[in-house]
């Protein structure tokens, strides 16, 4: 596929730290990815529709107020009614190392801790944005 | 580990030319660079006008700077415990910080709040939650800061002190009572239409409570400026200090045009600033500070009290210079920038646990960061004397150059007509975004080497695990306070509570100059956060719930 990946970015609940994600977002764009950033204070039913509406490969969320396992959680089950279990969920921000056996285990991705050079993020969602779309597809 | 690497080493040099925040820096400063600076006209003696050297003569020989951790723990009980735990370990003053849901007003079995409760400060919904929090801690001796933005917080609290049975001149107290863009703009407000809406209405209310708590509790500083958030974002010294003075004289202006005296208003405005790595660009940043504020003061706003000129703050160490890879060498950046910041001369000091990447702090970190404030006020020599720095050709030289600084960017905002107008321009965001990804490109590319991130390095899985607070705490206890207080809602007297959030209500129509009464009378009458913030916002024209899901459940 020759076109660009198109990634979209939010935050769910209450948490408005939005630095890193706008980080992320400046950087997947210098990459030449399609970013879509919707701010803060979503829903993870909005984020869902979203991502379905505008056929993004990968979602990507960030959290720094403790809140990521419920959050994401709500997010998966929303991906999953709006049939995009195919499209990459990677997750960043404040969270503990110990939680990232479980954030896998429920079906994200990939889990970028913050701290992360932003260099592997990015190369992380290049190289995976459509493995699992394609997969699908054959 | 290579010969080469070994002889490397040995011959390694300083490599950055340029201040924490980019001004570039010469390897020798003389007194060439400072020749021109006229010590009593531009620079004075600490204690005297236009206070470079500090507020007050003896400085810390006076008073030590208040020793406050920001502290917020998942339920108003454990909170209590953490506070008395620092209090006995010998924090001298409290700085509480309220959760997710409570900071934007809502309460905790909000349907928003499913996950957030507790989790990065302390749930308070009434003023019984303020109760439990506070319990044992006597109100006349302690200096509290309330990073609580709930309308409950405040009133709370002077209706306990007031059970305790404490005059309200002795009261000290410091709390962000500014409207939201003006007093903490842009972060987590993400230039919504509707808080600059909401900071121009509550305006009013703004001056009125100043004026209020001006006349009845004289040591309650409710116009606390948050230049914390704005440094956090990653922008440097020059726009933290810029940006939020830019803030604070366009509140100032608006208040003044009202016909308030300048110094009635001004002695009761606080800041709260971050404080980086950079030990000597910190230390010129307070310098220059205090003095762009005090000659704005005196030559802008015409202000005359002493009061009003010397500019007052409180410090948190820096979130962003705290990295997660190794992660308890923290210990040592916040220790470096608590050191910049009493070397700066601050009022107040918050110094970050080296836990702060991951999660709230542990016990034990929240006494490491303790025990780092005690070591800098009774070990370093740091509090002995005044503006230890003072006379340093490099920091005299670098405070002329960051005052200079300061003053441009304050006069760009000017014309672009005042802060609210330079955010609504996207002027304040673009500059923002800019500096973040220079500073991200600086640590990937290893023109800024921080230790543990990109040089001195280890695998991962040999970096040892952090104890995590939260993953301690039993969260059955939360969702008993959750419990709790849908239980309190059907328990209490919804006639009392009706007519507290109806004359709430009409009081904020008609911009009831003694608000603060009636918002007493809500927490007396058990009233919610959520409730409180609610009939405020449907006051002002906005609607009942910010996340509209919930209706005012009293029609």
């Amino acid at each position: 596929m020759a076109d660009s990946i198109r990634v979209l970015l939010g935050k769910i609940g209450l948490d408005g730290h939005d630095r890193g994600i706008r980080m992320v977002a400046a950087w997947l764009r210098d990459a030449g990815m399609e970013v879509i950033y919707l701010g803060t204070h979503h829903t993870a039913e909005r984020l869902a529709r979203a991502a379905s509406e505008e056929d993004v490969d990968v979602i990507g969320l960030s959290f720094q107020g403790a809140d990521h396992i419920p959050l994401c959680q709500q997010m998966l089950e929303q991906m999953k009614a709006m049939g995009l279990q195919d499209r990459l969920l990677v997750v960043g921000g404040n969270i503990p190392r110990a939680d990232i056996p479980e954030l896998k285990r429920m079906g994200v991705d990939a889990v970028f801790p913050s701290g992360t050079p932003m260099s592997k993020s990015v190369s992380y969602i290049m190289e995976n944005a459509r493995r699992k779309r394609n997969k699908g597809a054959k | 580990m290579t010969t080469q690497q070994i002889k490397s080493r040995y011959f390694q040099r300083a490599l950055r030319k340029e201040t924490w925040s980019g001004i570039p820096v010469r390897a020798v400063y003389t007194p060439e660079e400072t020749k021109d600076i006229d010590y009593a006209h531009s620079i004075g003696n600490p204690g005297e006008y236009p206070y470079k050297r500090g507020i007050y003569g003896d400085m810390y020989r006076g008073r030590l700077w208040s020793q406050r951790q920001i502290t917020g723990c998942p339920t108003p009980r454990l909170t209590n415990e953490r506070l008395r735990y620092l209090l006995s370990h010998g924090e001298s003053a409290i700085n509480i910080i309220g959760d997710q849901p409570t900071q934007i007003g809502i309460d905790s079995d909000h349907p928003w709040a499913v996950g957030s409760v507790g989790r990065v400060g302390v749930p308070v919904n009434t003023m019984d939650d303020m109760r439990q929090i506070l319990d044992g801690i006597p109100l006349g001796q302690v200096s509290t800061m309330l990073t609580l933005v709930t309308p409950i917080a405040v009133p709370s609290y002077l209706l306990l002190a007031e059970e305790q049975g404490v005059a309200p001149n002795d009261l000290r107290m410091t709390s962000p009572m500014v409207p939201p863009v003006l007093g903490a703009p842009v972060c987590m407000y993400g230039g919504r239409e509707w808080w600059f809406d909401m900071a121009k209405r509550q305006m009013k209310e703004f001056i009125d409570k100043l004026e209020y708590f001006t006349k009845k509790y004289p040591k309650v500083y409710v116009a606390n400026f948050n230049a914390y958030n704005i440094r956090e974002t990653g922008v440097g010294a020059v726009e933290e200090v810029a940006w939020i003075f830019a803030n604070a004289f366009e509140a100032l202006k608006l208040i003044t045009e009202r016909g308030v005296d300048i110094d009635v208003v001004a002695p009761k405005v606080s800041f709260t600033f971050s404080v980086m790595i950079d030990i000597f660009e910190e230390v010129a940043k307070f310098r220059a500070a205090r003095v762009v504020w005090a000659r704005t003061l005196k030559e802008k706003f015409g202000a005359k009290d002493p009061r009003s000129l010397a500019l007052k703050y409180h410090v948190n160490t820096g979130g962003i210079i705290m990295e997660r890879q190794q992660a308890t060498i923290n210990v040592i950046r916040a220790a470096y920038a608590a050191l910049a910041a009493v070397l700066g001369g601050t009022q107040s000091l918050q110094v970050a646990s080296y836990d702060e990447p991951i999660a709230i702090p542990t016990e034990e970190a929240a006494t490491l960061a303790v025990r780092t404030q005690q070591i800098l006020a009774h070990e370093t020599g740091a509090a002995s004397v005044a503006d230890p720095l003072g006379g340093s050709y490099y920091v005299e030289s670098l405070t002329q150059q960051l005052e200079e600084k300061i003053q441009q960017i304050l006069n760009t905002i000017e014309e672009k007509g005042g802060m609210t107008a330079a955010i609504r321009s996207g002027y304040i965001d673009r500059e923002m975004e800019t500096a973040w990804f220079r500073y991200q490109k600086e640590v990937e590319t290893k023109q800024r080497i921080v230790v543990g991130v990109n040089e001195y390095t280890i695998p991962e899985e040999e970096d040892a695990d952090v104890a995590v607070y939260l993953s301690k705490v039993d969260f059955a206890l939360v969702q008993q306070h959750i419990e709790d207080l849908k239980q309190f809602k059907q328990r209490r007297d919804k006639t009392k509570v009706r007519k507290a959030l109806e004359d709430l209500l009409r009081a904020t129509e008609n911009e009831d100059p003694d608000i603060c009464e009636y918002e007493k009378e809500c927490c007396k009458a058990g009233c919610t956060t959520g409730e409180m913030a609610g009939v405020k916002r449907m006051g002002v024209g906005l609607p009942y719930d910010p996340l509209g899901v919930l209706q005012y459940p009293f029609d």
